[in-house]
């Protein structure tokens, strides 16, 4: 088994340490005995549409996640959309989940053209109002997730729009309807960093799983010895006041 | 009337803390005071008989302000500081309090000058009021977003600020770093810009960010990086370049973690000199501190003298003994900073023996992603404790690192039961990478088993 991970943007997508999740995914193949390979994708870049397994995005200040949406609007866009059709799993954290809708208004009222992969829309309130900022804990279908949130954009999920989980405790979405993320088939979208993927191990391995299972039917992952995961994540949540006994 | 209360309050509050041994009161006297009088600390600082300077910046302001002071007071000048690097606007006020009267009026000689550090929000609403004579600006990282909000807005408020100045002070500022240079140029008066023009520089680091233009956008081109986004650069688009800097180092020498010899040139003159302590950021503080001390009226023989009998300040490269073990404190508090330890730590050779300490109080930064940005995949670890508030998260940064320490890795949240594991695992020189508030934590540990005093009566 061999997968391949673009990391989109990583010289300007990159600001809440986003190459964590890089480094999880990485790993968890390589204990697993996955070859793996990660590929920059930078300003310009394209590629096939069955060339890449795992796409990532991070986010970015907003003159940096302006860039990236200019780019995201010429053969890069097109490329990662094909991936997407082509049944390759993208991952967007912060800003870069905001670029996966189909805009960003930002603080200055600039509006940033997303991938309109996923049915929301992004508006920033201007710098007067509150950031969301802070640890996070959101109820995903496939168990709690944890994280820290900070983002000045408030999103609201059009009507086919389905929240990745609810917020037990923190921001999301919008701060006002108890929504966080958003999901749709293989594309997943959310404000949660911190970096989200090593302290949530089993929503790693959801993202492992539907990518070996494209390449292979059937193919199961091998379990990991996940204590220091959890031990981070039950720390994280006992931040929050959550207990709980995974 | 106001100001006397304030002071007043506030010295209840810190004489308090540090009679029931609650550590320095390096904070909640000036929080008290300040909720009295909020304009209380311009009035202070105004007062200071010979001016003052202001150092801010992410990295390197409590370095640079030590440096600064040791050269001043070389010159047998009384100095007033926060050595203790608590340097909110709530810091500065406690620090200032303590040597008021009762009647909130600030007791100082008449030469008596001020070098404070400042933290970069805090900065901004100083700049009018509280009237500094010079006004140093060392870099601006990435660092504690969850505190700041966005980089760019820290920059932009700099500019702001610094243009409502109107030019009333000496601005010396960071050459070498864009978003420095670009909130210099709104300064309306002197500026002195200083930097590293060293042709064997080290290259960028891997997957480096992008570094934008601050006036068009573009992407910068960078004709040399001494570390992260500072080095020599020019935007392609809108010309948007590195302004000249008067006060240099070249001929950069590396030697290990003890020392870093440079020349120093200045309007036409040259200093060579050795500093005790490593890295690339350590010669940028002392230029930066070196073209400061030029704008408070200093001489080249006291910059000299200052600088080459210079200790580290504190918890930065801080050499202790305990039981019979040599321990050195390193402060990592920011990606940029964190590898520029470990590019330094990386150089030494065989394996080390390790303490890390993550904690997420606000000083240390909420958001403890960043430990993701930095490379301890480059460290050698023979052993490896981790402890701090956030002890799993470094723990769990570790094992992804790929580090494997041939005498074992373990977590203990409890300092002290982590410090006696450290030291007993240790063979050699122990190394404490720790963030801020950890390291306050830790030094009164040290404090308490006798191996350090307290700084605040140092």
């Amino acid at each position: 088994m061999k997968l391949k991970i673009g990391y989109l943007y990583p010289d300007l997508m990159n600001i809440y340490a986003d190459r964590g999740n890089v480094e999880c995914l990485r790993r968890r193949c390589e204990w697993r005995g996955i070859a793996v390979d990660v590929r920059a994708i930078t300003v310009g870049v394209t590629f096939a549409p069955d060339e890449l397994d795992i796409i990532l995005l991070g986010g970015g200040q907003d003159r940096q996640q302006r860039a990236a949406s200019e780019d995201l609007q010429a053969a890069t866009g097109d490329s990662v959309r094909g991936a997407v059709e082509a049944g390759a799993v993208l991952l967007g954290i912060c800003g870069g989940y905001q670029l996966l809708g189909s805009a960003y208004i930002d603080a200055d009222g600039t509006e940033l053209i997303g991938l309109g992969l996923l049915d929301l829309e992004t508006r920033h309130p201007g710098f007067v109002a509150a950031r969301c900022i802070g640890n996070i804990a959101v109820d995903w279908e496939g168990g709690i997730l944890v994280g820290f949130e900070n983002h000045g954009g408030r999103t609201y999920p059009g009507p086919t729009a389905a929240p990745l989980g609810r917020v037990l405790a923190g921001g999301g979405n919008n701060a006002e309807d108890g929504t966080e993320g958003s999901v749709l088939d293989r594309v997943f979208g959310t404000y949660l960093h911190g970096s989200l993927l090593p302290k949530n191990p089993h929503f790693a391995d959801h993202l492992l799983g539907l990518a070996v299972e494209r390449r292979e039917a059937g193919y199961e992952l091998e379990p990991l010895d996940d204590a220091a995961e959890w031990a981070a994540h039950r720390a994280a949540l006992a931040l929050l006041g959550i207990r709980q006994g995974e | 009337m106001r100001h006397a209360i304030a002071a007043f309050a506030g010295k209840i509050a810190g004489t308090a803390i540090r009679r029931l041994g609650r550590g320095g009161g390096t904070a909640s006297p000036g929080l008290i005071a300040e909720r009295v009088s909020p304009d209380y600390l311009h009035a202070l600082l105004r007062a200071i008989p010979g001016g003052y300077a202001l150092l801010s910046g992410t990295n390197g302001k409590t370095t640079s302000a030590a440096m600064l002071t040791a050269i001043l007071a070389e010159q047998g000048q009384a100095v007033i500081g926060n050595p203790s690097g608590s340097n909110l606007a709530r810091g500065l006020l406690s620090e200032l309090l303590r040597r008021t009267d009762w009647r909130g009026r600030l007791r100082a000689d008449p030469e008596t000058v001020g070098v404070l550090e400042v933290d970069e929000a805090a900065l901004i609403p100083l700049l009018p009021p509280a009237m500094p004579r010079v006004v140093v600006l060392t870099n601006l990282f990435r660092d504690q977003l969850d505190r700041y909000g966005e980089l760019d807005s820290i920059a932009r408020c700099w500019r702001t600020a610094i243009g409502e100045s109107e030019g009333r002070f000496t601005l010396v500022a960071n050459a070498d770093d864009p978003a420095v240079t670009h909130a210099a140029r709104s300064h309306r008066g002197e500026t002195i810009f200083f930097g590293i023009e060293d042709p064997a520089g080290d290259g960028p680091d891997e997957w480096a960010d992008a570094t934008l233009c601050p006036v068009c956008g573009a992407a910068l081109d960078y004709a040399r990086v001494n570390y992260s986004h500072l080095g020599h650069y020019e935007c392609p688009d809108c010309g948007f370049a590195r302004p000249r800097a008067r006060v240099v180092a070249r001929e950069v020498e590396r030697h290990g973690l003890e020392a870093t010899s440079f020349v120093i040139e200045a309007d036409g003159e040259t200093l060579p000199l050795r500093l005790r302590l490593p890295g690339t950021y350590n010669v940028y503080n002392a230029v930066g501190a070196l073209a400061a001390a030029g704008a408070m009226g200093a001489g080249g023989e006291a910059m000299r003298r200052a600088l080459e009998g210079f200790a580290p300040a504190f918890g930065r490269a801080e050499e202790a003994r305990i039981d019979g073990q040599d321990l050195t404190l390193l402060l990592i508090k920011n990606p940029t900073g964190a590898n520029e330890v470990i590019r330094s730590l990386a150089r030494l050779d065989g394996e080390q023996d390790f303490l890390v300490l993550l904690n997420d109080r606000v000083a240390d930064g909420e958001d403890v992603s960043w430990i993701w940005d930095v490379h301890f995949g480059r460290l050698r670890p023979r052993s490896l404790v981790v402890s701090g508030r956030r002890a799993q998260d470094m723990a769990l940064r570790l094992k992804y690192a790929g580090l494997k320490p041939t005498g074992g890795m373990s977590t203990d949240s409890n300092l002290e039961t982590a410090l006696d594991r450290a030291l007993a695992g240790a063979k050699g020189r122990l190394y404490v990478l720790t963030t801020y508030t950890a390291m306050l934590e830790f030094r009164a540990l040290l404090v308490r088993r006798g191996a350090l005093r307290e700084y605040w009566q140092e």
